[in-house]
């Protein structure tokens, strides 16, 4: 998921601060989110706002554990990563048909 | 406000040339003023507004401290969300409530029948959450004890025909 998230901006010739990898940067996964919307425009967003959730949702568990998931929240995940998948796939094909 | 300071209703603190106002939480009336602010003003009708539209969600209720009136000013807002919901319609009209109340709203959602399954097994987290109070912002208190109630019942049922 992290992967699909960072290729669209990476391939803008955008990078991450510190080093070009997502391992080890404070924040990484917060503004893998926020990049991937910009990278991939409108058609995007309702998709990257669901996933920075997931995010909050994930940091809320392990932190604090006072949250749950619930297996209705996990079978949504997965199938908003595959409708992701298919947006990135897509996006790729369309702006930089040279990397398909 | 200084009419509201002699009365009690607020607290004044001056420091050099700046005042600091807050409210009186030991006034006499500071729960019903908190409960009138929060059903005209407050996160409450806010989110009452914001997931009553969504599509197959049959109850929601705001859980933890907040509903406890025990949450800080900073406290996050927990949401249980139950029915055939998406996630992903629900998170952008919570996150509209979020910007406008500055604080982090986390929703747990749970389809009926998953919930249903979860309260027969008698689960830690949901018994806890239904014990203990609730804001209700849709459905009412007596159709999420029915729901729970059928769940229990139909468990029990299944346990004795195991029995047998």
């Amino acid at each position: 998921m992290q992967l699909h998230i960072m290729r669209p901006y990476k391939w803008r010739g955008w990078r991450q601060p510190a080093r070009d990898t997502a391992q080890a940067v404070p924040g990484h996964r917060a503004l893998s989110f926020e990049c991937a919307s910009l990278a991939l425009g409108k058609q995007a967003d309702k998709l990257v706002l669901f996933f920075d959730g997931c995010r909050r949702k994930r940091n809320v568990i392990d932190y604090t554990g006072v949250q749950i998931a619930t297996a209705t929240e996990a079978a949504e995940l997965l199938e908003r990563a595959a409708q992701f998948h298919a947006l990135v796939e897509s996006w790729i094909k369309n702006t930089h048909p040279n990397l398909t | 406000m200084d009419a509201l300071v002699r009365v009690g209703i607020l607290k004044k603190r001056v420091d050099g040339r700046r005042s600091y106002i807050k409210a009186n939480e030991e006034s006499p009336i500071f729960t019903e003023l908190r409960g009138l602010v929060e059903k005209t003003s407050g996160i409450v009708p806010m989110l009452r507004a914001s997931v009553k539209r969504v599509k197959g969600l049959k109850i929601a209720f705001i859980y933890g401290s907040l509903a406890r009136s025990e949450e800080a000013a900073e406290s996050d807002v927990d949401v249980m969300v139950l029915g055939n919901v998406s996630t992903m319609e629900l998170s952008p009209k919570l996150r509209a409530v979020e910007v406008a109340v500055g604080r982090q709203i986390n929703p747990t959602v749970f389809s009926l029948d998953e919930f249903a399954k979860k309260v027969s097994a008698k689960n830690h987290f949901l018994r806890t959450v239904l014990r203990n109070k609730k804001i209700m912002l849709v459905g009412t208190e007596d159709e999420l004890e029915s729901i729970a109630r059928r769940a229990e019942d139909s468990h029990a049922q299944v346990e004795q025909a195991g029995t047998r």
